[in-house]
């Protein structure tokens, strides 16, 4: 059951333009929308939200048209963009007065738990804390009225090591209900490589591909070696190229190359710069 | 909803909506003592009060917007609330500038008023021009909004002169009502403004948002 399904999406903006954008999240998964920053990842989340009026296409959250059924689709949905979108006039225990008269299903004892197990005071304003501390509170408002799908916009961008991993594991809590899903737009592309099913790449306004996590660090290989080895290698399995350590580095498709040619796992961020270098 | 959004509204403005009648009310004094005009004192410091009370609303509405802006709100409650909150202001300050007016007409009619009014009213100038000089001593290592500050200085010793027919020459007769009209119209710019810094020194110092 696709939980999100994007189909045909256009929206121009300025100069940029999103074309023909189509995917799906399917319930209990995590899809990764990964793309070098301005690649339109934003753009495709505030249209899914009708923060952006899309041009044309199909956008559907649980089945709902997402802009007929703004409000009702809310309730269900987290979001958490790259910033913490709140007046920093406010302190934790001021959110919990507001969120709980806006959502129905707002869960005060399980927001105020998840400060405590992640320190955040509920006595600070907002604009003293530091940006890890506001990223986990975007987090947490975003889970406390227990939403069924998650929309993440570069959350982890700009935090150190041990915040992200705490944002990951609070993530990964949440997709223990098998009914709860995520889509997660990040170039951090660690990020998603631990917590995601599959992954969207979107390069300048388009789709290149949406492929499981695992296929598609199966499906790819990494290829060391000298130029002149490189040229028996068939043309139509190279994705990308990029000088190497021992003479050059090829990213393939493993199905069109010799099991002569020993091939390395590549990680997603390889696979993501190989394909936006090109050959 | 809306009750909760309007509740939002009020707490987070209501220094704002407390302070700029107070603000306002003075220059009432200043302009209805200068020209013994009502009407003009008036309504310029009502309209004067909304506007600046709306500039600052839909100011202090744009940094909670995006957090609307994802909750399940109807975009059309979110557009009622701050109408109604706006109305809300306006009501109260129709009220409260009737009021006032009220007093001062019927204080001028009763007491010897004008002495002391005239006293606080330029005792109250003198605090508002002093506390815009800290902020421009506060601001000076900003060179940008130190420089937007000496025309508001210029502008203060400017107003308080065109006080200075108070002190005894009759003001009707110096200025022509076109005059008298530029000068209320001027005055009540500069009492935005004031106000406007003095709202924003009060912020930053006091830390009151």
């Amino acid at each position: 059951m696709n939980i999100l399904e994007v189909k045909n999406l256009s929206k121009k903006i300025g100069k940029f333009e999103l074309q023909n954008i189509s995917f799906e999240v399917e319930q209990g998964t995590v899809m990764g929308l990964i793309g070098q920053n301005g690649a339109g990842k934003s753009s495709i989340i505030r249209c899914i939200l009708n923060l952006f009026k899309k041009t044309s296409g199909e956008i559907t959250i649980f089945g709902k048209d997402h802009a007929h059924f703004e409000t009702e689709i809310r309730e269900d949905l987290g979001i958490v963009f790259d910033e913490l979108h709140v007046p920093d006039n406010l302190t934790a225990i001021d959110l919990d007065k507001i969120y709980q008269k806006v959502y129905k299903r707002w869960d005060s004892e399980f927001f105020f738990s998840l400060l405590d197990r992640f320190d955040i005071s509920k006595y600070d304003k907002v604009k003293v804390m530091s940006r890890g501390m506001k990223m986990k509170l975007a987090i947490v408002l975003a889970l406390s009225h227990h939403p069924k799908l998650l929309l993440l916009d570069e959350p982890t961008s700009g935090l150190d090591p041990i915040v992200r991993d705490e944002m990951l594991d609070l993530l990964l809590g949440f997709m223990e209900d098998e009914t709860h899903s995520i889509l997660f737009s990040s170039h951090i592309t660690s990020d998603l490589e631990k917590i995601a099913d599959t992954i969207t790449f979107i390069h300048k306004g388009e789709v290149l591909f949406t492929e499981t996590k695992d296929s598609l660090l199966y499906d790819y290989g990494l290829w060391k070696g000298t130029k002149e080895q490189a040229t028996e290698i068939p043309t139509h399995a190279i994705i990308g190229k990029r000088p190497g350590t021992f003479g050059i580095e090829l990213l393939v498709k493993r199905e069109f190359v010799s099991q002569a040619f020993p091939l390395e796992r590549p990680t997603i961020e390889e696979i993501m710069v190989f394909q936006v270098k090109g050959g | 909803m809306r009750k909760m959004l309007l509740q939002y509204f009020f707490r987070n403005m209501d220094v704002q909506l407390l302070s700029i009648p107070l603000f306002f009310f003075l220059y009432y004094i200043g302009i209805f003592l200068l020209f013994e005009h009502s009407f003009l004192a008036f309504s310029s410091g009502l309209i004067a009060s909304v506007g600046i009370f709306t500039i600052l609303f839909l100011q202090f509405y744009q940094r909670s917007k995006k957090m609307f802006d994802v909750m399940p709100i109807p975009k059309k409650k979110l557009v009622q609330a701050k109408f109604i909150f706006l109305l809300y202001v306006a009501g109260v300050y129709v009220v409260l500038f009737n009021i006032l007016h009220a007093l001062i007409i019927h204080f001028r009619e009763e007491s010897e008023w004008s002495g002391w009014m005239e006293t606080v009213g330029t005792t109250l100038l003198i605090i508002l021009l002093v506390v815009n000089l800290l902020l421009f001593l506060d601001f000076l290592p900003n060179q940008k909004i130190a420089s937007m500050m000496i025309p508001l200085l210029l502008s203060g010793i400017a107003y308080v002169l065109f006080l200075s027919p108070l002190h005894g020459l009759p003001t009707v007769e110096m200025f022509s009502t076109g005059g008298m009209l530029a000068t209320a119209i001027s005055t009540a710019f500069l009492m935005t403004w004031l106000h406007y810094r003095i709202i924003i020194y009060l912020t930053i110092k006091l830390d009151i948002l």
